[in-house]
């Protein structure tokens, strides 16, 4: 037999959230049938387990106890932090473009480091500047002509992305890639391979207008894949 | 900063934020970073809250909607590093409170989808009213009550591994 009450309104019963001509009806028929009174009880007993459990879960997990005094203090202690790195980091960069201006061999890097670079890149005379691939193995064979070692590249063929274009570019700290994809609709994917001369320590994403790029440290080198948000794979 | 959100109720929140934090991440470390992200948010935007929300329900939305943005991130990163044949790392957590809550009830509770945990945690444990839990995580009454329906029963189920033994109407 299958009785006149729903799921949800048995549980809303259980939480107090019936309104009072529901719970009539519901207790009238609770009151004929132990099969529902039974359920009743099991649901209220699974609510005691539940909280007894919960409720007392969160002192064993955290020792220090949270004061807001000190949370607020902790918080407007960070923004001056934060006014006084972005002070520092200010003074620092007028203090390199001053010195680097006025100095004539900077402390970091070599002037025109980018130029000896190129030289290297592009001096030889094996180098394909510019590449339009036949078939998704050509990228390797291309990218392997300069990079030193075997770059981690994205496995597109199942969401239908083809590599079409590869372009060597050149960064103070050697060759980068670029290398063009395109998604099944035509929508250009843009994947850059840098060798890690600037700090990158975690991955992110950052947004340009409708631009998004997801860029992460590699084993050897840095990654950034570029697109359009509808042309990233699913 | 506004005073409206006052020592006070902040004291009588910050547990119960900790521990809903806790229970979704379930991870100590995560979950205080949540709270504290929570509670900056919190002390930002104290002045755009509508007189009409209640503090409790407005700051559970806030942290909610925060751990809905930070696990959206987490899956994207981990679908981009699958492209490339890598692994994300998850953070487990084998610290003595994740042995602690190897008990049968808590052990259930934590395999439940992220969602049902929040919702079993608002109305059951934080005692909050259907109306209340349907504000602090953005989703209509409606869903409120099948999410919690749903949850209960596979609760009973990793419990027991049984159904109810009455025969209800089946909701429309």
């Amino acid at each position: 037999m299958t009785l006149p009450i729903d799921d949800l309104e048995l549980h809303a019963y259980v939480d107090n959230q019936l309104d009072p001509d529901s719970r009539q009806r519901l207790e009238q028929v609770l009151a004929q049938t132990p099969a529902l009174a039974q359920e009743v009880e099991y649901l209220r007993q699974e609510q005691r387990r539940l909280r007894a459990a919960l409720a007392g879960s969160a002192s064993p997990l955290f020792n220090d106890p949270l004061e807001p005094r000190r949370i607020r203090h902790a918080l407007q202690r960070r923004r001056w932090q934060r006014q006084a790195q972005t002070a520092v980091l200010l003074i620092l960069m007028v203090s390199t473009v001053w010195f680097g201006w006025l100095s004539p061999t900077p402390e970091h890097g070599l002037p025109m480091d980018d130029a000896v670079q190129a030289y290297r890149v592009f001096a030889n005379a094996d180098t394909v500047p510019d590449i339009r691939f036949q078939q998704a193995s050509d990228i390797l064979v291309w990218l392997n002509s300069r990079l030193t070692s075997p770059p981690e590249l994205p496995n597109f063929a199942a969401q239908g992305i083809k590599p079409v274009l590869g372009r060597w570019l050149v960064t103070e700290a050697g060759p980068a890639a670029l290398v063009l994809y395109q998604n099944a609709q035509g929508q250009p994917l843009m994947l850059y391979i840098r060798p890690p001369g600037q700090r990158m320590k975690t991955a992110g994403e950052r947004h340009d207008g409708a631009l998004v790029t997801r860029y992460w440290p590699g084993q050897s080198y840095h990654y950034a894949l570029t697109g359009l948000a509808e042309a990233w794979p699913r | 900063m506004s005073q409206d959100l006052t020592d006070a109720q902040l004291r009588e929140l910050l547990p119960r934020l900790r521990r809903f934090a806790y229970w979704l991440t379930r991870n100590a470390s995560a979950a205080d970073d949540l709270v504290q992200n929570t509670l900056e948010r919190a002390l930002r935007k104290a002045h755009s809250k509508r007189p009409e929300t209640q503090w409790q329900a407005w700051m559970f939305r806030i942290l909610y909607r925060q751990f809905l943005d930070s696990q959206r991130w987490a899956k994207r990163y981990a679908r981009l590093l699958a492209l490339f044949g890598e692994q994300a790392q998850t953070e487990t957590d084998n610290s003595p409170e994740a042995q602690w809550m190897a008990q049968s009830t808590l052990e259930a509770f934590g395999t439940l989808k992220p969602e049902q945990r929040a919702l079993l945690l608002l109305v059951t444990v934080e005692g909050f009213s259907y109306q209340q839990a349907s504000e602090a995580l953005d989703i209509p009454l409606g869903t409120v009550m099948s999410r919690l329906s749903r949850a209960r029963q596979a609760l009973r189920q990793l419990e027991e591994g049984s159904a109810p033994s009455i025969a209800l109407r089946k909701h429309q």
